[in-house]
């Protein structure tokens, strides 16, 4: 009677360790988890074509004139336009079918012999990704607003096209 | 003398059943003691959202770039564009027990060119269980070759996570 007691009681402990010190590893979970990364060459925009309104005779009032993404112009009455104006043109490249946008900078002026007129309201005909070759080539149109009376001459400005990735 | 009888018969009846529940309840009283040491859970671990490094640009020399489990990553002689997201986790297991996280030393990924290695794993998981779910995050650091070695391209590979109490 007394033997099997104490057999039984070492019988009994084992089980116990054997959960303490198997439990630890039973349960310790381990799962792979992914990881990436994309490596882009640098994005890259260039200005193919200068933006040009080409020649503008506006009316004393002056106005506001819009060249569009197609290389056309629009006004109010009064204005006679000469020449050939082209929007702007730019390529950008960057990753193949990759999401893109453009945008501008603001706050543009164009100086010359009179006063700074107003260039804003870009318009542009970006893709909405870069193709599959990673490029993406669009053209940019802009308002160009003429101060009363303004005076003539040759005037120039810059603006800035931010490809973003 | 019929209803004498009849009443003496009820009240052994009622005596029987009385000693059958006293024995029964002290046998149960001996065994209580042993249950404890069984109660366990089994740890659970899964992936929420995959580590992504995002895009980065080369520079002339071999840079890194880390991620934090938690903020902006920090770039060395790299360029960081956007997308970055440390990896997010759960684990399921008994509140108030240890929570150990064990990472990697190092792993690579792989891509278009040469493989880079990620390695410097971190994690903000608590040191315990605050409750029966627990969520946390991985962060690790990138390894990029130069813009001259390093293809531009996507590139990916495997980590583990391993919780244990």
């Amino acid at each position: 009677m007394l033997a099997r007691a104490t057999g039984r009681s070492p019988a009994l402990a084992a089980g116990a360790l054997a959960l303490v010190l198997g439990t630890p590893l039973a349960l310790a979970t381990t799962e792979r988890g992914r990881a990436s990364a994309t490596i882009v060459q640098g994005v890259v925009v260039t200005e193919a074509v200068p933006m040009s309104f080409a020649a503008v005779a506006p009316p004393p009032s002056g106005g506001a004139i819009v060249l569009s993404t197609a290389g056309t112009i629009r006004s109010s009455g009064g204005f006679v336009f000469r020449g050939t104006p082209a929007p702007g043109a730019f390529n950008a490249r960057g990753l193949p079918h990759h999401p893109t946008s453009v945008s501008f900078s603001t706050g543009n002026l164009v100086t010359g012999p009179g006063p700074a007129m107003r260039l804003g309201a870009f318009t542009n005909n970006a893709a909405p990704t870069f193709d599959g070759t990673a490029k993406m080539d669009f053209a940019v149109g802009a308002t160009l607003v003429i101060n009363p009376n303004q005076t003539p001459g040759q005037y120039t400005g810059t603006y800035a096209v931010t490809v973003n990735f | 003398m019929i209803t004498k009888m009849q009443s003496r018969s009820l009240a052994l009846a009622a005596a029987t059943i009385a000693v059958g529940l006293g024995s029964q309840q002290a046998l149960a009283t001996s065994q209580t003691g042993t249950a404890k040491a069984a109660i366990v859970a089994a740890i659970v671990v899964t992936e929420n959202t995959q580590m992504n490094f995002g895009f980065v640009i080369p520079g002339a020399s071999a840079g890194t770039l880390v991620l934090p489990p938690t903020g902006a990553p920090t770039a060395t002689n790299v360029t960081y564009l956007n997308g970055s997201v440390a990896g997010a986790w759960n684990a399921t297991g008994t509140s108030g027990q240890p929570l150990v996280v064990t990472l990697d030393a190092s792993d690579t990924i792989t891509g278009p060119g040469p493989a880079m290695t990620i390695d410097t794993f971190s994690t903000d998981a608590p040191a315990t269980f605050t409750s029966g779910s627990v969520n946390f995050h991985v962060g690790a650091t990138l390894h990029v070759g130069t813009a001259a070695t390093q293809t531009a391209g996507n590139y990916s590979g495997t980590y583990t996570v391993t919780v244990n109490y």
